[in-house]
């Protein structure tokens, strides 16, 4: 398995440009593209394995140019594996000559395919079912076994578990990560939902409009967001205007304490579970909201509170027991350190 | 392809411009001509409502209710296919005259025709989820109501579908409506041809009749306008909940039991009493031996011929869904829409104009079933190539299959049902071909249909019955396969 090093790729259908110059390095290991639909991740995908050219920019695999520099490897001869959505196994293939679909004529009787099955967590006995008679899951796992089992130097996962109900996801999609850890396979999963980048990737790429925001890994990325676009998106933080002066800021919810010093005006990126909801009464606090909608979960709830004379909507996580009711008031805190970010900067 | 599917129109109109405008003009305004519009326009609506009617109540009481036995019923539903509308005319006509009328016409003609919109709708019903049923139902609307508002608008392409085409076979009809002694404007054209040879009456009378399938043709895309009907979400689809038909149960039992009666009993009945009963029944074995090999022959060529040249542009159209591809499909559907007996006299009158050595030859015989099946096998190799999408062969190339492998791995394994299909489906139609036979095939060469026309013309009823029973055998496999494929499709 080797890094995969894609640079300033550029692709346009008719006037609307869908990559705009990206640049990515995919070292061993699984590096996710999160961004919304339409942002351009998948025609990404389309590139590196060799079903779109490029208009402009290159892609590489180790020492090997795969396209630009004046040359296009052709799909099948780059050795990358491609999990499409829903799957896709073949329908007239039953599991085993799904998974050894790659390999060589001679090689396709041999025990590879049990190791594979073993691989991704499925019984010996599913070789002999075919697509139709397995769960959306468990095609999954196949798609991805069938995609391992050559040995490719990259796998490509374009939303693979998008189809999937909420429960099978966060199975699937841990079982996928285990199989690819397994292998010290280099990934290149594609997502737009971010729990699924979060937790299944060694470094998440956020996309929008056909660039990168950031690269990092997901620590990173959740707690030091490099622009206000991607701590809205990732982690879902609140922005709102304040006026920073050095370690503190003043804004509708009072007076922050900031992570980094700033002066003049900035942009607040607030998390729900840094607010704190109180009764209105014992020691109120800085800033009152009208509580506009609750979301309850069970294990917590999310409270949605208008704030002050613009009415900017706040989110707020609270415990269970402590759910206020809608339409009362309600003290807001803000709790820890705050990201700020210099209020004229772009998404 | 697409070229040498638009020739016969192309032969209609020049053939017709050739004809001075007064001239046209003193005969197209004949009362006969009235006569003939009248005669067609009425059996077109009858024949199309009887057997849209027939073909979706049959199916929802196969797909939607628990009948008993609902297989074996949608087998003997489809059987109906594998007889000929001439024979069954022949079955009726030998049996009684009182069909030899309007009202008769109607009937037999939709006996024969109905399964053209039964399958679609089959296949239709069962791929529709049921839970929309449920949800009307939910809404305050009882099961008939429920199937007009819901489940009749949900599966109407499919029955639109079929009903263009029986309407397009009726514009086309000859046989039957020669024996029932009913005038259409084919009957027409065909006496004309019989009489002048060619004559600038047949060609006008021809024009008239493409006006008819293009108005047809342009009639079904309006009404099913920009329609689309897609399951909505990726929710799992259920087992069908079946209706109960309760009270209804035997009734309805006993409709579809005179349906069959109507539909097969009557031409069986008939053929079975002419074979036994029959003066001039004779076995001729090496005649029918003859006969049934040249059909077979010319059957399996020709559908191969066809399902081939089908494949390009079902192709095009699917994966190239861009104003040329649509543009080839397109101009193939007036080919089907035109009847045999346009196509064959274009395709004799150009061969002997052009290449004198072909005129009445296999090659042009050949090439005529392809023009006129080529849209059948269209239909169903395209069908096929929908479910063979794109991303199975990128998936298949990323695993290192080069263009050709991929063809050969996962492509061709995925068509060769729709290609069977689509060839049982020509092969059948060429089997029980009769009025574009008659004028192309060589004189050495007869089939099951031209030998059992020639008998049963000349009222040698007994002599016919023999063909037709052949006919019948001959064109069950192929029926079998389409039953079978309306019910697989949706799975």
């Amino acid at each position: 398995m080797s890094e995969l090093k894609v640079t300033g790729l550029t692709k346009s259908y008719g006037a609307t440009r869908v990559l705009n110059g990206v640049d990515l390095t995919v070292p061993v290991g699984i590096t996710s593209v999160l961004g919304s639909s339409g942002c351009g991740k998948t025609t990404l995908l389309r590139i590196i394995a060799g079903f779109l050219d490029p208009d402009a920019g290159s892609v590489r695999l180790g020492t090997r140019a795969l396209v630009g520099e004046g040359r296009t490897v052709p799909a099948h001869e780059r050795h990358i594996g491609y999990v499409p959505q829903e799957g896709a196994l073949f329908p007239h293939l039953d599991v085993r000559a799904n998974i050894a679909f790659g390999l060589p004529r001679r090689e396709r009787k041999n025990s590879k395919v049990g190791e594979m099955l073993e691989l991704v967590e499925l019984p010996s006995s599913a070789a002999r079912r075919f697509p139709h008679e397995l769960s959306g899951g468990q095609q999954q796992r196949v798609a991805l076994a069938r995609a391992l089992a050559s040995d490719p130097a990259v796998v490509l996962l374009d939303e693979p578990f998008s189809s999937l109900d909420a429960s099978l996801r966060e199975d699937t999609g841990r079982a996928v990560a285990r199989a690819l850890r397994a292998r010290n396979a280099t990934a290149l999963l594609v997502t737009h939902d971010q729990g699924e980048a979060l937790s299944l990737a060694d470094q998440v790429a956020v996309m929008a409009a056909g660039r990168f925001l950031q690269v990092a890994s997901p620590d990173e990325l959740y707690l030091s967001p490099a622009t206000p676009g991607v701590a809205a998106f990732v982690g879902n933080a609140v922005l709102i205007q304040a006026d920073a002066t050095g370690d503190t800021a003043t804004s509708s919810l009072g007076v922050v304490r900031l992570r980094t010093p700033a002066t003049g005006p900035v942009l607040l990126a607030i998390r729900p579970e840094q607010v704190q909801v109180r009764p209105i009464g014992d020691a109120t606090g800085p800033a009152v909201g009208r509580v506009v909608e609750v979301s309850y979960f069970g294990h917590d709830a999310t409270v949605r509170t208008s704030v002050g004379d613009h009415g900017a909507v706040v989110t707020a996580r609270v415990t269970a027991d402590g759910v206020p009711v809608v339409g009362s008031r309600v003290s807001l805190t803000v709790s820890g350190a705050v990201i700020a970010f210099p209020a004229g900067q772009a998404t | 392809m697409a070229g040498l599917s638009l020739m016969p129109l192309g032969f209609v109109i020049v053939s017709s411009a050739q004809v001075p405008p007064s001239e046209a003009i003193d005969f197209l305004v004949r009362p006969r001509i009235g006569e003939l519009l009248w005669n067609t326009t009425r059996l077109l609506v009858g024949g199309v409502l009887l057997s849209a009617a027939i073909g979706v109540g049959a199916a929802w009481l196969v797909v939607r209710t628990d009948l008993p036995r609902p297989g074996l019923w949608h087998g003997l539903l489809c059987a109906p296919l594998a007889v000929p509308a001439f024979v069954n005319g022949f079955g009726w006509v030998s049996t009684t005259h009182a069909v030899q009328s309007f009202p008769g016409a109607v009937l037999v003609v939709s006996l024969s025709y109905y399964p053209l919109v039964y399958l679609p709708a089959v296949a239709a019903l069962r791929r529709l989820d049921s839970s929309v049923e449920d949800v009307a139902a939910g809404l305050g609307h009882r099961p008939v109501s429920a199937f007009f508002r819901v489940v009749l608008p949900a599966i109407s392409p499919a029955v639109l579908g079929g009903s263009l085409l029986v309407g397009l076979h009726l514009l086309g009809e000859y046989g039957a409506l020669q024996l029932l002694n009913y005038p259409t404007l084919t009957t027409a054209i065909l006496a004309q041809y019989a009489s002048t040879f060619n004559g600038p009456a047949a060609t006008l009378l021809a024009l008239v009749l493409v006006a008819f399938c293009l108005v047809l043709l342009g009639l079904e895309l309006l009404v099913r306008g920009r329609r689309r009907h897609a399951r909505v979400g990726a929710g799992v689809t259920r087992t069908p909940t079946r209706h109960r038909l309760g009270v209804l149960r035997l009734p309805s039992v006993g409709a579809l039991a005179l349906l069959l009666v109507l539909a097969l009993g009557i031409p069986m009945l008939s053929l079975t009493r002419w074979m036994v009963r029959g003066n001039s029944t004779t076995f001729p074995a090496g005649d029918l031996w003859a006969s049934a090999t040249s059909t077979l022959g010319l059957a399996v060529v020709g559908g191969a011929l066809a399902t081939a040249a089908a494949v390009p542009v079902a192709w095009l159209a699917v994966r190239h869904r861009r104003p040329l591809g649509t543009l080839v499909e397109r101009s193939i559907y007036p080919a089907n829409a035109l009847p045999g007996i346009v196509v064959a006299l274009a395709l004799v009158t150009i061969s002997i104009r052009v290449v004198p050595g072909l005129y009445q030859t296999l090659p042009v015989l050949l090439l005529g079933y392809a023009i006129l099946f080529l849209p059948r096998a269209v239909v169903s190799v395209r069908s096929t190539f929908e479910l063979a999408p794109p991303v199975l062969e990128d998936v298949a190339r990323s695993l290192g299959c080069s263009g050709r492998q991929v063809a050969r791995r996962v492509t061709l394994p995925l068509l060769l049902p729709g290609l069977t299909s689509g060839m049982a489906l020509v092969s059948l139609a060429i089997s029980t071909e009769l009025t574009a036979t008659l004028l192309l095939a060589p004189t050495a060469v007869s089939t099951l249909a031209t030998d059992f026309w020639q008998r049963a013309a000349s009222v040698a009823y007994g002599a016919a019955a023999p063909y037709a029973v052949l006919m019948i055998l001959l064109s069950l496999p192929a029926t079998v396969l389409l039953a079978r494929a309306a019910t697989r499709e949706v799975q």
